[in-house]
C-alpha cells in the first residue's frame, strides 16, 4: 500500500501490448513544463549498474519542471513476462511507446522527450521513429546497432568459465540475461543511424567518457535536419561498475535537464492535479498477485508483495539485497523466485534496504555504510509488516551480501523461522579486519576444491602452461587459509577467542532455537573456501544437526548468472519450504541430481 | 616501427583504463590471468572494445573467448594475428 503524497514519486503499472510494465511517475515540481521525458533503460547487468542513476535523474528532470517516467520493459525487471518470450524486441520498443501514452495520459503533457542508455538510446530512437512527433532524444554511449550489441553480449558470454551447455540452439546467455534466437534476429536488425527521417526534433549524443568516440550519429542525424548537440561529458564508466560501488555525476544529470530545458518554449503551466497513476487492486502478474509496499516508521522503505493467486500465504521469504543491486535481484533472480515460489503457495518480500534501489537514502549515509550498520533494523521492519498482513513464519534469503544481512539479522529477530543463504563471502564484518581473511576475499578466484580437482585434469596443465591461472594469487589465497586454520587452531589451545569468531556458533544457537539453514554453494566459488574454514568441510562441523544443510551446486558462478543455474537455485528453494512445511523435524534427504551434504 | 615494448605498453594502457583490475596492471607479468585479478566479463567487453579502438582491428567471431583476452601475452598474440593479416 502506498502512503505517497501526490507531488511525490509514485510507482505505478501500465498496459503495453505484451502485457503490465512496471514504472515510477517523478510528477514535475513547482511549475510545470510542457514537456514529459521517458526514460529508457539499458539491458540486463547494465540495467543494474545504472538504476541509481536514472532513479537520480529522474528526480533532476522533476525539480527541473519535467514530468518523468523510468520503467521496466515487457520481460524485464518488475514488469510482467519473461526474456524467453517471443518478440522480445517489438516488446520493448512496444512497451516505451506505452509508457510515452500513460505519460501523455498521467501528466498531461503535450510534448515528449526520450532517454536512453546503450541499448536503451537504440530503441528509444527506435520507439520515437515509429511514435513520430517525439520532441527530443537524449543518447547516452548508445549502441548505434543492435550488431554491435549482440557482438559484446557474445564477447561477455565466451569470457565466462561456466560452459553454456543448458542454452539451446541459437540462444546467448550473456551478462544475465538470456537472448533466444529470434531476439537476437531482431536486434541485429536495429541501425540507429539508417532511419530515412528525424526521429525527433533535437537529439544530445552522449559520449562514454571511457572511449570518447562520436560514431555516425551525430552527422547522420544532422542531414536528417535535427538540431544535434554532441557532448562529451563525464558519469558513464562511474555509473557502468557494480552497483555498490556506482557513483553519480550530478553534474551531467543536471547539464542532461538543463539541455532538454534548452529545447522547449519558455512558458511553464500552473501545476495541476494528475490523473490515477495507483497500483490497481489485485494485481495479477504472471498467475501471481504483486503489490507495492511502503514501510518502515517513516516509510522510507519499498519492496513488493508477491503472493499465491487465490489466498494470503502465512509462510513469507525475504529476498535481501545483494549488494548495490536494487530489489529484482542479481539477473532479475528475485522476480523469477518470487513469482515460481507464489505459484507453490509461498509469499514473498523483495525490498530494498535503506540507501539501495527504491527505497530513500537519508543524508550524509552511503550505500555501503548503510549496508553494515542500518540493515538489520530494515529486516525486522519488514517483518513487522508481513506479520501484520497475517504472515507467520518468515524465511530470510539472500546471495553474497545478501547472506551476510539474513545471518545477522536471524541472531537479532527470533521471529525468523530459517535462513537461506547463498555464496556468502563473509558472515561477519569487522570495520577494520584482524586478519587477512576478510581482506583476501575481496579478490575473486576459484574455490580451493576446483583446484585440487582440476589438478587431476589435463586442462588445468594447459591453462598453466598458457599462463593463464594466476599462480601467485591462488598461492596466496591458500597461505591464507592455511594462515587462519593455524591461527584459529593455536587461539584454541590458548583459550583465546578463536578467529572463527561468532559464526559457527551463530550457526548453533540458530539451530538449537529451531531456526533452520539451507546454504547453497557454488562448488567453484571461493565463498565456499570462506564457509568450509568455519563451518567445515561441506559442513561437517553440524554434521547431525537436523536444522543444517548445504548443498553445492555445480556449473554455477557467485550470483548464478545462468538462466539454467537460477532455475536450478528456485528448484532447491522450492523443494526446501516443502520439506519444511511437511516435515520441519526429520533430516533432509539429499536431492537427486545435485551434490547434497549433511 | 612500432617494437614489441611499445606494442606491451599500448595493451597495458589498454588494460589500465578499462579492465578494472585490482592491482596496478604495471605490477602483472605478462601471463599473469587478468580475470583472476578481478576483469569481470562487462570489463573484458570494454577491453575489446578499446583494443579495436587503439589498434585499429576488430576480433572477429572466433576471437571473442576467454583465453584471447585472458592475460597481456594472449591479447598481444591475437592482435599480432589481426595486425599481420
Amino acid at each position: 500500500m502506498s502512503t505517497r503524497g501526490a507531488t511525490e514519486p509514485a510507482p505505478f503499472l501500465f498496459d503495453a501490448p505484451a502485457g503490465k510494465c512496471f514504472g515510477w511517475f517523478h510528477p514535475a515540481q513547482g511549475d510545470r513544463r510542457p514537456t514529459g521525458v521517458v526514460l529508457c533503460r539499458p539491458m540486463g547487468y547494465e540495467a543494474l549498474c545504472s538504476h541509481r542513476t536514472y532513479t537520480l535523474l529522474a528526480e533532476a528532470l522533476a525539480q527541473t519542471g519535467f514530468d518523468v517516467v523510468r520503467f521496466d520493459y515487457h520481460g524485464t525487471g518488475d514488469s510482467s513476462g519473461a526474456d524467453t518470450d517471443a518478440g522480445r524486441v517489438a516488446a520493448w520498443i512496444a512497451s516505451i511507446e506505452a509508457a510515452v501514452a500513460e505519460l501523455k495520459r498521467i501528466a498531461g503533457v503535450s510534448r515528449v522527450a526520450l532517454f536512453g542508455v546503450r541499448l536503451g538510446a537504440t530503441l528509444a530512437v527506435q520507439a520515437a521513429t515509429v511514435l513520430g512527433g517525439v520532441d527530443s532524444l537524449v543518447l547516452w554511449a548508445p549502441c548505434v546497432t543492435g550488431r554491435a550489441f549482440v557482438r559484446e553480449m557474445r564477447a561477455a558470454s565466451a569470457s565466462r568459465t561456466m560452459g553454456s551447455s543448458h542454452v539451446g540452439q541459437g540462444e546467448l546467455d550473456a551478462m544475465g540475461h538470456l537472448y533466444t534466437a529470434q531476439t537476437l534476429v531482431d536486434l541485429q536488425a536495429l541501425d540507429c543511424a539508417a532511419v530515412q527521417r528525424p526521429p525527433a526534433r533535437h537529439a544530445l549524443i552522449i559520449a562514454r567518457d571511457d572511449m570518447v568516440q562520436e560514431g555516425p550519429l551525430p552527422a547522420r542525424y544532422r542531414e536528417l535536419g535535427m538540431n544535434v548537440t554532441f557532448a562529451e561529458w563525464p558519469g558513464y564508466r562511474a555509473m557502468m561498475t557494480e552497483p555498490l560501488d556506482a557513483q553519480l555525476e550530478t553534474k551531467t544529470l543536471d547539464a542532461i535537464a538543463n539541455w532538454l530545458a534548452s529545447t522547449e518554449p519558455r512558458a511553464r503551466t500552473a501545476h495541476h492535479a494528475f490523473a490515477d497513476a495507483a497500483w490497481p487492486q489485485n494485481y495479477v502478474v504472471d498467475g501471481v498477485r504483486e503489490s507495492t509496499l511502503d514501510f518502515d516508521a517513516d516509510h522510507s522503505l519499498f519492496g513488493i508483495v508477491c503472493e499465491p493467486p487465490e489466498r494470503r500465504a502465512d509462510t513469507a521469504i525475504l529476498m535481501l539485497n545483494v549488494g548495490g543491486n536494487h530489489h529484482i535481484g542479481p539477473h532479475r533472480m528475485y522476480v523469477k523466485a518470487a513469482r515460481a515460489l507464489a505459484a507453490a503457495g509461498y509469499s514473498s518480500l523483495r525490498f530494498d534496504l535503506e540507501g539501495i534501489g527504491d527505497s530513500r537514502m537519508l543524508p550524509g549515509s552511503s550505500v555501503e555504510g548503510s549496508y553494515f550498520r542500518h540493515s538489520m533494523p530494515g529486516v525486522s521492519a519488514a517483518i513487522d509488516t508481513l506479520a501484520h498482513r497475517g504472515c507467520k513464519r518468515f524465511y530470510l534469503l539472500g546471495i553474497c551480501s545478501g547472506a551476510y544481512v539474513a545471518f545477522q539479522s536471524a541472531q537479532l529477530d527470533p521471529r525468523v523461522t530459517g535462513q537461506i543463504l547463498m555464496n556468502p563471502r563473509f558472515l561477519e564484518w569487522e570495520a577494520t579486519p584482524r586478519d587477512s581473511w576478510q581482506a583476501s576475499m575481496r579478490r575473486h578466484y576459484k574455490s580451493i576444491g576446483y583446484y585440487r580437482r582440476a589438478l587431476l585434469r589435463s586442462h588445468l596443465y594447459q591453462r598453466l602452461l598458457r599462463g593463464e591461472v594466476d599462480v601467485k594469487g591462488v598461492a596466496h589465497r591458500v597461505a591464507t587459509l592455511l594462515i587462519a586454520r593455524v591461527s584459529r587452531a593455536l587461539s584454541a589451545l590458548l583459550r583465546r577467542d578463536g578467529r572463527d569468531g561468532g559464526v559457527l556458533p551463530g550457526f548453533r544457537r540458530l539451530s538449537a532455537r529451531g531456526c533452520g539453514t539451507l546454504m547453497i554453494m557454488s562448488a567453484q566459488d571461493d565463498a565456499l573456501d570462506y564457509v568450509e574454514f568455519h563451518l567445515g568441510d561441506r559442513g561437517t562441523r553440524l554434521h547431525g544437526d537436523p536444522n543444517f544443510r548445504m548443498v553445492l551446486m555445480e556449473h554455477s558462478d557467485h550470483t548464478f548468472s545462468t538462466h539454467a543455474s537460477q532455475r536450478m537455485v528456485i528448484d532447491i528453494v522450492r523443494d526446501h519450504l516443502d520439506h519444511q512445511q511437511q516435515q520441519p523435524a526429520a533430516k533432509w534427504s539429499g536431492l537427486p541430481g545435485r551434490v547434497a551434504i549433511t | 616501427m612500432k617494437t614489441l615494448e611499445d606494442f606491451q605498453d599500448q595493451v597495458r594502457a589498454v588494460l589500465r583504463d578499462h579492465a578494472r583490475l585490482k592491482q596496478d596492471v604495471s605490477g602483472l607479468c605478462a601471463d599473469d590471468d587478468l580475470y583472476q585479478f578481478g576483469m569481470t566479463s562487462h570489463a573484458s567487453v570494454n577491453v575489446m572494445l578499446a583494443l579495436e579502438g587503439t589498434f585499429g582491428v576488430e576480433f572477429p567471431d572466433h576471437m571473442l573467448k576467454r583465453s584471447v583476452f585472458c592475460s597481456i601475452a594472449s591479447i598481444q598474440r591475437a592482435l599480432s594475428e589481426l595486425t599481420a593479416a
